[in-house]
């Protein structure tokens, strides 16, 4: 005689337990491992992130024109990282001197069009500088 | 005697021994594994494995990175066991430096890794329902097993991929509310872990597929050197846990599993009572966790390290698992070498299906627990779609990590 | 017998029936794992002695690991071996030449527990292990590897 009868019994009438995914949403914690980029109000541009990233996600480009950048960061450069290639270890939220990664849960990163980037999230911490570039 | 009628008095008989290959694609394998079983009628009489599937040159691979880049590469050799895996090259590399981690840290690493010993103890044992034919019973650990992850996704950061192990200590600390909902949760798992031990001694059907099967002599499991619940099922109290007592294993209070029979029942049982004894380790360390500090300061960690050599042991959920690194100064480790427990246990085991009928094949090879992208460490890709391909490593030592 | 401390060391851990078969012994650093090393030659001898000491089911053979020196021209081969008694390991350390890298097999010493460890030794870094009847090419590498000849864990290969 099967051993687990009474469980089924007792769950035969009750509603699945699975969780109907894009209808419904998982519950994720808040501070679990998913997107992140550069709060460029306090990135320096030392690269650090960049040279100890394990599958060299992350490409230091230069700020476009029209943004005002804070004087620590005398080269203008910023961190794009390639989310398709990262693997969400965080190394560069512990390695970075200024602390100026800004860590999200967010986990739905498949996407149609390659690459996607931080870059848009990274600059939308700067502020724009209306009618020619300064600096 | 009419004609063309002969009488016979003496029959000669032919032994014919068939051989068949189980994989490398197989349903009753979860990875790319070739067994060769020779069959005689339905008993095998001889096999062998052949491996070389799934080998993803890991050990090259850590020659070109950095030591703090290897912990995250190591960490993925094996998605069941990747704590345990960061752990041992964590330690291997603190005996390099000579550092020690504080006491906090050392008992947050004991509850992660025990995390992950109850997650792959009962995912093996579903796996085991699932070979016999058992999916209800299978469907039911794997909902049990949710609140596991969850645990784990609340400690570490991550269901499955826990990045924690750092050289100094761990990389998160937790704090009151989360160690209300971790006990909370392991107080909702135990008495199920329970109920699916009463399951796996009552059940007619397992008891008729599982007692008796793969009976191996315990002299034959040390002198092949099988390890982890393999060989504790045969009687012999070796656990690296008990004899290295590395982290906080020599305070955490805990009892080595061993058991006579020595079939895939006696394996399947140590796992169990090894998930009840894990259980009780959490708690232990839940409610006696030190203060102090438990995450380093990454950005002062030393680059460079000294000279000199260092091996590590841990006690991963599948056996005895190794790190050998030797460093010659400088900032890349000269040689790295992983010997994973399924690397013994799979191809010095075959040995044991000689004698049973080709239906037990699939449950001794599961009792054995096998781990075959653990064992090989190299690349092969799209097995899904049924076509191979080989990647050169020169693609993957650019520093992308599979 | 080199050293005494290496005698002093291998008495205290109860080893001590090692003495007159090895070159060296000190400690691996930081880990107390006792390192021998043994000429290739002595090496049955050695076993013996284990086997005399703790019994056929008293230890097996944990790890097997090469390492390519290319420096000093050698290959070197470790056997970590676990001793239950004791509950320590005992590393046994060979060196050998670079260029027709050959020591003797465990296998063919009785002790099948090594037969996963040689194979890969053999198939990565082309170590031929004497008496050791399953080694063979295509164990872990992949195929194109096999077919030029090349061993793709020495130093010297760029992958």
């Amino acid at each position: 005689m099967s051993a687990i009868l009474s469980e089924v019994l007792k769950w035969l009438f009750r509603k699945p337990v699975t969780i109907e995914y894009p209808k419904e949403e998982t519950e994720v914690e808040k501070d679990a491992r998913g997107m992140q980029y550069a709060d460029l109000s306090k990135c320096v541009g030392c690269s650090l992130c960049a040279i100890e990233c394990p599958p060299k996600a992350i490409t230091m480009s230069k700020i476009p024109e029209g943004y005002e950048v804070p004087k620590r960061n005398a080269r203008r450069l910023y961190p794009v990282i390639d989310y398709l290639k990262c693997i969400y270890c965080y190394r560069c939220v512990a390695v970075c001197p200024t602390k100026a990664y800004v860590t999200t849960s967010e986990y739905r990163l498949a996407t149609f069009k390659k690459p996607r980037t931080s870059s848009e999230l990274s600059l939308s911490t700067l502020k724009k500088v209306s009618g020619g570039g300064s600096g | 005697m009419a004609s063309g009628e002969v009488k016979a008095d003496k029959v000669v008989a032919f032994p014919m021994v068939l051989e068949v290959p189980i994989g490398p694609q197989h349903p009753a394998l979860h990875e790319p594994l070739m067994i060769k079983v020779y069959l005689d009628g339905e008993d095998v009489v001889g096999a062998e494995a052949n491996t070389g599937y799934n080998h993803r040159g890991i050990e090259k691979l850590c020659e070109k990175n950095t030591f703090y880049k290897d912990i995250f590469i190591c960490g993925r050799v094996c998605g069941i066991c990747n704590a345990v895996h960061a752990n041992c090259c964590v330690r291997a590399f603190e005996a390099l430096l000579g550092k020690e981690p504080p006491p906090r840290a050392k008992y947050l690493r004991v509850l992660a890794m025990e995390l992950e010993r109850i997650h792959s103890h009962i995912l093996i044992n579903a796996v085991m329902a699932e070979i016999l034919g058992y999916e209800t019973l299978f469907m039911y650990m794997m909902r049990d097993r949710e609140l596991v992850m969850k645990a784990k996704e609340i400690l570490t950061g991550c269901r499955v991929l826990a990045d924690y192990m750092m050289v100094g200590g761990v990389r998160r600390d937790i704090d009151e509310v989360k160690r209300d909902r971790i006990r909370k949760l392991l107080d909702k798992l135990e008495p199920r872990v329970k109920y699916y031990m009463k399951v796996f001694e009552e059940d007619t059907t397992i008891r008729k597929r599982l007692i008796d099967v793969g009976k191996l002599k315990p002299s034959d499991v040390i002198g092949h050197g099988l390890l982890g619940p393999v060989l504790r099922a045969a009687g012999f109290p070796i656990d690296s846990r008990d004899y290295d007592g590395y982290d906080a294993y020599r305070e955490v209070p805990f009892r080595v599993v061993t058991r006579k029979e020595s079939d895939s029942m006696a394996r399947m049982m140590v796992r169990w009572e090894e998930t009840l004894v894990s259980i009780e380790m959490c708690r232990y360390v839940l409610d006696h966790l030190p203060q102090g500090e438990a995450v380093p300061d990454e950005r002062r960690l030393p680059r460079r390290f000294p000279e000199g050599e260092a091996f590590a042991t841990v006690e991963a959920p599948r056996g005895e698992l190794t790190y050998y690194v030797l460093s010659k100064g400088g900032v890349m480790p000269y040689r790295l070498k992983i010997r994973t427990p399924s690397l013994n246990n799979i191809i010095n085991g075959v040995f044991g299906f000689i004698g049973y009928s080709l239906a037990d094949v699939p449950v001794i090879l599961v009792s054995y627990d096998p781990c075959i992208s653990c064992m090989e460490r190299a690349l092969v890709i799209d097995l899904k779609r049924g076509t191979r391909k080989y990647v050169p490593i020169k693609y993957l030592a650019q520093g992308v990590v599979k | 017998m080199g050293a005494s401390e290496g005698g002093e060391l291998l008495d205290k851990v109860g080893l001590g029936m090692l003495k007159g078969l090895v070159t060296k012994a000190y400690l691996m650093k930081a880990n107390d794992r006792v390192v021998v090393e043994v000429p290739n030659e002595n090496l049955g001898k050695v076993i013996e002695e284990l086997r005399r000491s703790f019994g056929k089911d008293g230890f097996y053979v944990s790890t097997v690991v090469g390492t390519d020196l290319i420096d000093q021209k050698l290959m070197r081969v470790d056997y970590f071996i676990y001793i239950a008694k004791l509950k320590r390991f005992l590393v046994l350390r060979l060196f050998t030449d670079r260029e027709n890298p050959k020591v003797t097999s465990l296998y063919s010493l009785g002790l099948e527990s090594a037969i996963p460890g040689e194979c890969e030794a053999h198939d990565l870094l082309g170590i031929k292990f004497e008496g050791n009847p399953f080694l063979k090419r295509p164990f872990f590498a992949p195929e194109e590897f096999v077919k030029q000849g090349i061993y793709p864990l020495r130093k010297d290969v760029k992958v």
